[in-house]
């Protein structure tokens, strides 16, 4: 993952940006977008998110005191993204009607998205027990960098590990692990 | 590392290839991070102007005369930028804000509204542009104008043929810090085919020669046809609900037309049949107590009427697509409160052109009493942002505020507050209610996702939950769950164990 585990709040004024928009994007998208279907599991839905993501933070790009941590950011931005208000009222509706519009993106019997019980599994988990999940073990951050992401304590951070993976256990029968 | 940790790593490194990697950022991305920079008050802009004139003072201090003092406006010059010809003191900087790196040309794309004109009376371009000019030591007496292009406006104040008046404005005002004391000024504007908004700022130092000057160079523009952007846009209409403004935009391009409906905070859009033959509704939920049923119809319904309960809504404006693109039109019904009710299409005579169509709305979500019940939600009214549910415990009223996101949860036990503050998602907060330490409230956030919570001792009490926010405004549910006595039990989330609790 390219992205930089370090989580950093706004502490000093910020230099005018040098980079630029598409440098940006093209330096963060594919971890941002991987980060974001590991959370939505919907290559579509991803997309959208990321752009929302990019939107907001490079959109404040000037007001971000530690600039350098543009992927930081974007990365906060995701995860509260993808449980937030906003995911919910407005991209999912976008994504609504996007795919009301175009053809459906609709799994085949071969497609490793049926086969991939785990995957499934991952995606029927609470928002924030997936996103610990992914932020613990995709991206692997620390408990402190994972609980800032989502702004809980460490040890909430932990239940929403084990709580997810509890779940997950119980999803693919594996109760014996 | 057990297996499932195995097993997941092992699925998201085979995952990790489902997802390919754009090698540029849409063209639709690039133009919305530019107008969110640009929405903030035009805060880059101005501050651009005001820093740069702290270098160009300091430069001075050092003995190297540079730039325009305040109010020496001197000869004037005329220029052209994305075809807007305008004259302006010829010390100014007139530029384009591609050029500047304030608007994106990627690829040539752009799409509207974009800004297309600044004027400034020092150089954007001088080092130490961007900031908040409070934060920085600039020189007092600061201007500056900008000219966006909007999409094309075929009704409304935009559609008002150049020359326009300005009117003030006080888009400054919600950035006292940054601006503190300045004045603002727009317009909006139609021509050459194409739509304008411009936006004046004045520091209250500003010279009135400086300020004359910036008034005549507004007065001085004029336009020639040809859209900076790719594709054809048109602001169909616009109204308001709720405080807040909308505004109806259809666009077409080589992928067809589309409409979007978009708020200072929201937007909303999909594509469109431009030749429907039925009517069709939706219901577009645009931010806080704002609900638009927005209808798209053929062009044979004269006029719409939303039967609410027997309580009948019309005179609603219809909005036609331009023609050539097709005969759609478009009619945006505001929705107060809450309700069921039916959209009737009308013909010339008055008569049902179509079957009408039924809709129903919820502003508020404020659940009844007997719906709370139903979904272990506890009643709660809403005011000014504040969610409000009371109770009584033996004996003891209890009332739960949450505020404001940043400022979290207010407890009332019998008459005395308490500011919670912001509570952690999951970390139950305990309090007694009575002074002799029994009884109490445990209080726990969580996300929306957890549809029952308990605490299990000796018996098992049930929480009930209202709507709440984190600490980052995200949606969660704040839980009370009142248990008597005093003990120690488990809190489980969905049956699930989450932690112990001990009371009071």
């Amino acid at each position: 993952m390219a992205m930089d585990p370090d989580v950093t709040e706004p502490t000093a004024e910020a230099p005018a940006p040098t980079g630029r928009l598409e440098e940006l994007y093209v330096r963060n998208a594919p971890g941002a977008l991987r980060l974001a279907y590991f959370l939505t599991g919907n290559r579509e839905l991803a997309e959208d998110l990321v752009q929302e993501a990019f939107v907001r933070v490079a959109g404040r790009f000037r007001h971000l005191r530690v600039p350098d941590a543009f992927d930081a950011y974007l990365r906060r931005t995701i995860v509260n993204l993808s449980t937030s208000q906003l995911r919910r009222a407005k991209l999912e509706r976008a994504y609504a009607v996007r795919h009301a519009t175009e053809p459906s993106v609709v799994a085949e019997p071969g497609d490793p998205a049926v086969r991939d019980e785990l995957w499934q599994a991952l995606h029927t988990l609470p928002e924030r027990q997936r996103a610990a999940i992914v932020l613990r073990f995709y991206e692997d951050l620390s408990e402190q960098q994972s609980a800032e992401i989502l702004r809980c304590s460490p040890g909430a951070l932990n239940q929403l590990v084990v709580r997810g993976m509890a779940t997950l256990r119980e999803q693919i029968g594996d109760s014996e692990r | 590392m057990n297996d499932l940790n195995d097993d997941l790593l092992e699925m998201f490194r085979r995952r990790e290839s489902d997802i390919g990697a754009p090698a540029s950022p849409p063209t639709q991305l690039v133009a919305r991070t530019r107008r969110r920079e640009w929405r903030s008050a035009g805060i880059g802009i101005a501050v651009a102007v005001i820093v740069v004139a702290l270098s160009i003072a300091g430069f001075r201090s050092l003995g190297a005369p540079d730039g325009p003092q305040p109010g020496d406006v001197g000869p004037t010059t005329t220029t052209t930028v994305s075809g807007i010809t305008i004259t302006y003191p010829e010390r100014w900087f007139a530029e384009d804000p591609v050029t500047l790196g304030i608007e994106p040309s990627l690829d040539g794309h752009r799409t509207l509204p974009t800004l297309v004109l600044m004027l400034t009376r020092d150089d954007p371009r001088k080092q130490g542009v961007l900031g908040c000019p409070t934060m920085a030591d600039v020189p007092p007496g600061q201007l500056l104008m900008t000219v966006q292009e909007t999409p094309l406006a075929v009704s409304g104040e935009a559609s008002a043929a150049w020359p326009v008046p300005l009117r003030t404005w006080a888009g400054f005002g919600g950035d006292a810090g940054c601006y503190p004391g300045w004045s603002g000024m727009r317009a909006a504007w139609t021509a050459a085919g194409r739509s304008f908004e411009a936006r004046l700022g004045f520091s209250p130092e500003a010279t009135d020669e400086d300020r004359a000057a910036l008034l005549d160079a507004f007065a001085s523009m004029s336009f020639v046809p040809g859209s900076v952007a790719e594709g054809e846009s048109v602001t169909l209409g616009s109204g308001s609900a709720a405080g807040d403004t909308w505004t109806l935009i259809a666009t077409r391009d080589a992928s067809g037309v589309a409409w979007t409906l978009q708020t200072d905070s929201a937007g909303y859009g999909s594509s469109v049949d431009a030749n429907p033959t039925v009517p069709s509704v939706g219901v577009s939920v645009m931010g806080q107590g704002m609900q638009l049923a927005v209808v798209i119809m053929p062009k044979d319904v004269r006029s719409v009427v939303l039967d609410a309960g027997g309580k009948v809504l019309g005179d609603f404006a219809l909005f036609p697509i331009p023609a050539g693109w097709g005969d759609a039109q478009f009619a945006v019904i505001p929705l107060p409160g809450s309700g069921t009710g039916s959209v009737l299409f009308r013909d010339p005579q008055g008569n049902d052109a179509y079957p009408p169509e039924s809709i129903s709305w919820n502003a508020s979500g404020e659940p009844s009493p007997a719906e709370a019940q139903a979904v272990n939600e506890l009643p709660w009214t809403n005011e000014g942002g504040t969610t409000t549910s009371t109770g009584r415990f033996a004996g003891i009223d209890w009332n739960t505020q949450v505020l404001f996101y940043l400022d979290g949860v207010r407890l009332t036990i019998d008459g005395t507050a308490e500011d919670l503050g912001v509570l952690q998602l999951d970390d139950p907060v305990v309090r007694p209610l009575d002074s002799d330490g029994f009884d109490a409230l445990v209080l726990v956030l969580t996300d929306t996702s957890v549809d029952h919570v308990s605490i299990t001792s000796e018996g098992t009490w049930h929480g009930r939950w209202m709507p709440a926010s984190t600490g980052d405004g995200g949606e969660a549910r704040l839980w009370v769950i009142e248990v008597p006595g005093a003990g120690e039990g488990t809190l489980l989330f969905d049956g699930q164990l989450s932690g112990d609790v001990r009371w009071p």
